[in-house]
């Protein structure tokens, strides 16, 4: 046990030392929130208190998120050598992550990418996908057969649920312009592991005849 | 075996009793038998938000040697499986309680005989209050989101814990111990608690373990009382992660309670909060901390709520 001032960079943001850059980065946040200005620290400590432990958690930071400097402090605490290599190896999460995995934890890979590689489209879809055109029935059928909902694709694609509600419920008069139309179908089945060309070709060629 | 709940935190008017009261009520109404205590010696009053305006009984009596046993000065309330004992008729000096007093109280009490025992306290942090609090290690913190109340419970946690390694280890090892922490340097002045703790496993590690061994079976409950829409829900949640953090202290969220200018309507009624507002969010809320609180203590039958209970409530209510 240690005062806090005293404590190792990853105890001061309170993260597991494999975290992700992601993770320090909200850490450092959250902590810059709790020890800033809440009411939760409220008299705890004075004026200059706070400003020493923004300041220690400003310097944690600024050096676990530096991919250097944080191999050099790891090397420096553990007090044994590792070589470059190794010590990348340690961190398997070193690698960019999307954005909208972070909440779940390590194990929870994206559910619509787990469906979609587990099984590919089903005989529905197959079948589906074959005929000449596409509407939003099909498609909404294709997305119940591989299990994924409306919020993982909007979570995935960023285009909000309403808008591909609409896209489902062929409102396509609802969408901004045909280009948004377009864009936002071919996210859209592209989510879904389907070709995103063809999807959109189908789907429009009932609206241009 | 007895559960006993002291509900304390620093600030008045936070809204201890009133907790008290209806958490009593809610345990009740599962069927549990139930005993709340008034301990907020100077500053009685748990009986009016119960709703029983004139109780025959009071702690005093005991104290006097009016009865002879604590369960003499036991009430029935209106709400059945619900006792109390009232302070209404204390002795007017009885806020400056004597050690071999309190001492007394604190016995009898822990040989009384009922599922759960609330001892409602009184604010600030005398010795009396500290002392019922850490009678139990489930001691609940009710505090309101707003600084004033903030300050308070962070200054009854902080003699909270002084208190403890005090009981602990002795008042002569005590001081000794404080002499020897001061000289440390201080970087933060939260930290001081800590580094008493730090200390004393350097010079005397063994002690220090079974001390911090205890701290840590000592584990308070908090409550956010008075929640407004745009308050903070987190900020339980953040003052357990602060308190662990600088005091090595666990602490356990155990809910939120809404805001209702109709608490107001009920104590001006003199009718208790839950029977007279029972599907208020307020209400629900109660509820939930009540559950939380049953579950806190590993109850296995946390939920068990007795059939009929509401409606026979509402007959005595009609009664009294």
């Amino acid at each position: 046990m240690k005062v806090f001032l005293e404590r190792n960079h990853y105890e001061v943001l309170d993260i597991d030392s494999r975290a992700t850059p992601f993770e320090i980065r909200r850490a450092y946040k959250r902590a810059c929130q709790l020890y800033g200005d809440s009411l939760a620290t409220y008299s705890l400590f004075t004026e200059e208190e706070r400003k020493k432990i923004l300041g220690r958690i400003e310097y944690a930071f600024l050096t676990l998120i530096d991919e250097r400097k944080r191999t050099e402090y790891d090397r420096q605490t553990a007090g044994v050598e590792i070589s470059e290599k190794s010590a990348e190896n340690n961190r398997p999460a070193r690698m960019p992550i999307p954005i909208f995995a972070m909440d779940k934890g390590a194990h929870s890979a994206d559910p619509a990418e787990r469906n979609i590689a587990g099984r590919g489209p089903g005989p529905v879809s197959s079948e589906i996908l074959s005929s000449e055109t596409l509407t939003g029935k099909d498609l909404a059928r294709i997305r119940t057969e591989l299990s994924v909902s409306l919020e993982q694709i909007s979570e995935r694609t960023k285009v909000r649920i309403w808008l591909l509600q609409c896209i489902e419920d062929d409102r396509v008069d609802q969408l901004p312009s045909p280009f948004h139309l377009k864009k936002f179908l071919e996210f859209y089945a592209e989510s879904l592991g389907l070709d995103g060309k063809t999807v959109v070709e189908k789907y429009t060629k009932r609206f241009s005849s | 075996m007895v559960h006993i709940w002291p509900i304390g935190g620093g600030k008045g008017g936070s809204g201890k009793s009133f907790l008290a009261g209806n958490l009593g009520i809610s345990l009740a109404m599962m069927g549990r038998k139930t005993l709340i205590i008034d301990a907020d010696f100077g500053a009685a009053n748990l009986h009016t938000i119960i709703g029983m305006a004139n109780p025959e009984r009071c702690l005093s009596d005991f104290l006097n040697k009016k009865v002879k046993a604590l369960e003499e000065t036991v009430l029935q309330t209106p709400v059945s499986n619900l006792s109390m004992i009232s302070g209404a008729r204390n002795n007017l000096d009885i806020a400056n309680l004597a050690y071999e007093q309190k001492a007394k109280i604190l016995r009898a009490i822990s040989r009384l005989d009922f599922e759960f025992i609330l001892i409602d306290l009184g604010a600030g942090t005398s010795f009396n209050t500290i002392d019922f609090f850490l009678i139990s290690d489930c001691g609940i913190l009710v505090t309101t989101p707003e600084p004033t109340s903030i300050e308070n419970v962070y200054r009854l946690i902080r003699s909270l814990y002084m208190r403890k390694i005090r009981q602990i280890i002795g008042n002569y090892e005590f001081k000794t111990l404080l002499a020897k922490a001061s000289l440390r340097p201080q970087q933060l002045g939260m930290d001081f608690l800590q580094q008493i703790l730090i200390v004393l496993k350097e010079t005397d590690p063994e002690k220090g373990h079974s001390l911090e061994d205890s701290l840590r079976n000592q584990q308070f409950r908090i409550v956010i009382n008075q929640c407004r829409k745009h308050d903070n829900p987190q900020l339980g949640l953040l003052i357990c992660k602060i308190v662990e953090k600088h005091l090595g202290l666990r602490l356990q969220f155990v809910g939120n309670i809404s805001f209702d200018d109709r608490v107001h309507d009920a104590i001006c009624k003199k009718i208790s909060f839950v029977s007279k507002f029972p599907y208020t969010q307020t209400a629900t809320d109660l509820q939930e901390f009540c559950g939380n609180m049953l579950l806190s203590c590993s109850e296995p039958h946390a939920f068990r709520s007795v059939p009929g209970a509401r409606r026979e409530m509402t007959v005595h209510e009609g009664a009294g």
